[in-house]
């Protein structure tokens, strides 16, 4: 893996970071919540005992009747439309006045009216009319009202769905609305009672004829029974007590809600936009989202369960929490009911502004983090890569010039040094070369003094006269020292021909007369192969024609000594924009991959050793030579297979030797 | 009588044997291992030609100096370079310091006597002044050859015994072309074919160095040298 890939990688466990704020945020939602609930439980506690207080001094605030009739304050406006969805008392809590629940009555406060909900299990059909006289023989309810007043009695029943019929059988005078609504298990009364008397108790009955002449079945009971409802001084105290954007609730102790005050504060832990996001995400899983369920009634359930502080519910939609608490209210040590307050919450406690400006800069800086170590993590390894290209074309360049286009980094850090390390190591190749290159020259130049006194001494030898087999003994002496001389010429060849193109004169001369020239001269050496000439008819260049013939004759060497002698020797000379090149191919065994730029190093030879090639030992200087001469004549040399594989092709590309000044 | 050659040389072996060389000719030869000792003795006697070899011990300019003494003692000396290096011929010879040849101890002891005697045979020409003379002239050109003496134009070339056995083989033919092998056979040198091109660069030059219009000299690349015809 790339270094880069391995940093941002590494940088990524940063993002351990933000997952370990997520768990602080969450730890932190959980102690603010605990605050809230216990908040809640001390305001509710507070509001617990002034209730508690209160019903001591007057314990007709909250009447023990068990036995009564409930009629909780329900928020809801109901209609009368004899339907029952706009009731808050579900049917399965309605009062059953009758063992098998045929009858069964709801009553609700609803802007400050009472209604009531009857609903009377009466499949066979038999109605009329409340005012007509067939009534008395039909089915019907039979409602008692006691108020301040007196006792009132009233027929209810109704033909057909609509509007409700009442009868009055006695008592004050009371006006009533309602709605009777048939289904298939009964009948359905719905009807709102006046509020200018309040009502004390309620009487119930329902008559069931299911055919003429059978005697009627009646449910519930025209006894009195009383209307559990709150007295106003209590509601009025829990108002005052109810704390603002609150809402208090008192309720029985089965859980029935007898009153209801206050309100949430719409704007409460109202959140927007993006933050909603973070509620999204943040926010506590466990929070009931049954909207259906009231609270009061979750904590009712938990009333018979056990004490239980507090329960939180998603409203809105999820976008906002509500905190229930709930308080029991006891009397002479015997639960009257309890108080549950309420109040609106944003569902993340934390979508405070500056809490989450902090967490977002925190996130930003770690960006920020990863965005930088990123960018440094480039720097690097474009370093890293940098010195190593630079290696690389060092030692494409070989030898002694290895150290000599290598910049080293000045900085103070690990690469630095590292390119420092290579710039020494270069140099010491370098060095390491110029003295093995120097060590054939000193050798050679030491070797002259032992090998002249050799021959002088053989030629004194000679002088001397000698015997047939002493001459022959001379013969071979002389021989070898010739062959020793060649040997030490030739080591000590190459520095005198680096000095000769050096210090080599250029002047104007016709290099494709030269060619041609030299051309004659080579194709009698190449015989039995064939030379071919391609040159345009005159060409004017600047340079050193010796030097020139040098590197052509050893070229046209170098070719003879690969070149079958059925094989072709190619010369070519072109014109171009850049210069001229000099091309010099040859059939003949191929070069091996990734050889051709080593060919032109000094001491780097291809032909096989042996003693048939010549006195003097093939030290690899002649493509050498080529290449020296190339580069005085600012140019360059090159070897490449030939396209069609039958060859080898050397070429030189050559501008001229630049002219001098002035 | 017969002459006297003195040797410089500090590599005993070398000296030794161009003495008992040179000596086989009937010369009077010393040889002499430095500078010092040929100085003391050329103070009592100057020799008739001096070979001394460039690179004497630990003093590189040794020799040099050496000849610049004896060229302000005697002008018409000969004087013979020796030097380890084909390379140095170039550097000594472009000092001027008027020796009649430079050499390089490559070179084998016939070659090197016959340019003792070729500087002998010149000594006893420019003494005879009358005698007959081998004169070949050629445009400018006019060589002597028993005084081994060149001019161009009437100005005097100052070549080597190298140098001007070179210019007669090309000179001698003029137009044919001599092979660099060929020329070496006649300038009595075996070199490289590297250092026959700078022998004729520095003949060019010395002619060159009088009138600057010297031509006469074509390079004929791949077969060798010849002089204008």
């Amino acid at each position: 893996m790339r270094l880069r890939a391995k940093l941002v990688l590494l940088a990524s466990a940063a993002l351990a970071l933000p997952a370990v704020g997520l768990l602080l945020v969450r730890e932190l939602e959980a102690q603010l919540r605990r605050g809230q609930e216990a908040q809640q439980a001390a305001t509710l506690g507070v509001m617990a005992r002034a209730l508690e207080g209160a019903l001591r001094r007057d314990p007709g605030l909250l009447p023990l009747a068990p036995a009564g009739i409930g009629a909780p304050t329900q928020a809801a406006v109901i209609r009368i439309d004899g339907f029952d969805d706009d009731w808050e008392t579900p049917s399965d809590r309605a009062l059953a006045l009758d063992p098998e629940g045929h009858l069964r009555l709801r009553a609700a406060f609803s802007e400050d009216a009472l209604h009531l909900m009857i609903e009377v299990a009466d499949s066979s059909r038999l109605r009329a009319e409340a005012g007509q006289p067939e009534a008395q023989y039909t089915d019907r309810v039979e409602l008692d009202i006691e108020t301040a007043a007196g006792r009132t009695r009233l027929r209810l029943a109704n033909s057909a769905p609509g509007a409700l019929s009442v009868h009055p059988l006695g008592g004050p005078p009371l006006r009533l609305m309602g709605e009777w609504q048939e289904d298939a298990r009964g009948y359905r009364i719905e009807l709102r009672l006046p509020t200018a008397e309040p009502v004390l108790a309620l009487g119930l009955q329902a008559v069931d004829h299911a055919r003429p002449g059978v005697p009627a079945q009646r449910y519930g009971s025209t006894a009195l029974r009383p209307l559990r409802s709150a007295a106003p001084a209590l509601v009025e105290a829990l108002r005052a007590l109810c704390p603002p954007r609150h809402v208090c609730e008192l309720l029985e102790p089965d859980g029935a809600r007898l009153i209801a005050v206050g309100a949430l504060a719409a704007d409460d832990g109202q959140v927007s936009g993006w933050r909603r996001l973070f509620t999204a995400v943040l926010g506590d899983s466990r929070d009931e989202h049954d909207a259906q369920q009231t609270a009061a009634d979750a904590l009712g359930e938990a009333a018979v369960d056990g004490p239980d502080s507090a329960r939180w519910r998603r409203i809105d939609g999820g976008n906002r929490l509500e905190l229930a608490g709930r308080e029991p209210l006891r009397m002479n040590d015997e639960i009257r009911g309890s108080l549950v307050l309420r109040q609106a919450s944003a569902a993340l406690l934390l979508a405070d502004r500056a809490l989450l400006r902090v967490l977002l800069a925190s996130l930003a800086v770690i960006l920020l983090l990863a965005g930088l170590l990123y960018l440094f993590a480039g720097r690097l390894s474009l370093r890293i890569r940098r010195l190593s290209e630079q290696a690389e074309a060092a030692l494409a360049r070989g030898g002694a010039d290895a150290a000599r286009g290598f910049v080293r980094s000045q900085s103070t850090d690990e690469l630095g040094e590292l390119s420092r390390s290579f710039g020494t190591l270069l140099d010491e190749v370098a060095g390491y070369t110029d003295y093995l290159r120097s060590l054939a020259a000193t050798l050679s130049h030491e070797l002259h003094t032992p090998l002249a006194v050799v021959r002088g001494s053989l030629d004194n030898l000679e002088a001397q006269g000698l015997t047939a087999p002493s001459s022959v003994y001379l013969e071979r002496a002389r021989q070898g020292s010739e062959r020793l001389a060649a040997i030490v010429r030739a080591m000590g060849e190459s520095s005198r021909i680096e000095r000769a193109i050096a210090s080599a004169e250029p002047e104007d001369f016709d290099l494709a007369a030269l060619l041609r020239g030299c051309a004659e001269g080579y194709r009698e050496l190449l015989s039995p192969r064939r030379l071919t000439v391609t040159a345009p008819q005159s060409l004017g260049f600047h340079g050193a024609p010796d030097l020139i013939v040098q590197a052509l004759d050893k070229l046209i060497d170098n070719a003879r000594g690969f070149c079958p002698a059925e094989g072709e020797v190619r010369l070519q000379l072109d014109v171009g924009p850049g210069g001229v090149t000099l091309r010099v191919a040859n059939t003949g065994p191929q070069l091996a991959a990734g050889r051709s730029e080593r060919l032109f190093d000094p001491l780097v030879s291809q032909r096989p050793r042996g003693a048939a090639h010549s006195a003097a030992p093939h030290l690899g200087l002649g493509l050498h030579i080529v290449r020296l001469v190339a580069e005085r004549h600012a140019g360059s040399a090159r070897a490449a297979n030939l396209e069609d594989g039958s060859g080898v092709e050397f070429s030189l590309a050559l501008r001229g030797m630049p002219r001098p000044r002035g | 009588m017969s002459r006297t050659i003195a040797i410089v040389e500090d590599e005993p072996a070398i000296r030794d044997n161009y003495v008992d060389a040179l000596k086989r000719y009937g010369y009077q030869v010393h040889g002499f291992g430095s500078r010092r000792e040929a100085r003391a003795a050329f103070a009592l006697r100057l020799p008739d030609l001096v070979i001394i070899d460039v690179g004497l011990g630990d003093e590189p300019e040794g020799g040099f100096d050496l000849c610049r003494e004896l060229r302000t003692r005697a002008p018409t000396l000969p004087i013979l370079f020796l030097t380890a290096r084909d390379a140095d011929i170039d550097v000594i010879s472009g000092l001027r310091l008027g020796a009649d040849d430079y050499l390089s101890k490559d070179l084998s002891l016939p070659q090197l006597t016959a340019r003792v005697t070729a500087l002998f045979r010149r000594i006893d020409a420019l003494r005879a002044p009358a005698a007959r003379e081998t004169v070949l002239s050629l445009r400018g050109l006019r060589l002597e050859l028993e005084r081994m003496h060149v001019t161009w134009n009437g100005e005097s070339v100052p070549l080597t015994v190298t140098e001007f056995w070179i210019v007669h083989a090309l000179a001698r033919h003029p137009g044919h072309v001599r092979s660099r092998e060929q020329l070496m056979r006649e300038a009595e040198v075996v070199v490289d074919e590297a250092t026959i091109t700078s022998h004729i660069k520095r003949v060019r030059k010395k002619f060159e160095a009088i009138d600057p219009s010297f031509d006469e000299v074509d390079t004929v690349h791949g077969a060798g040298y010849r002089w204008r015809p």
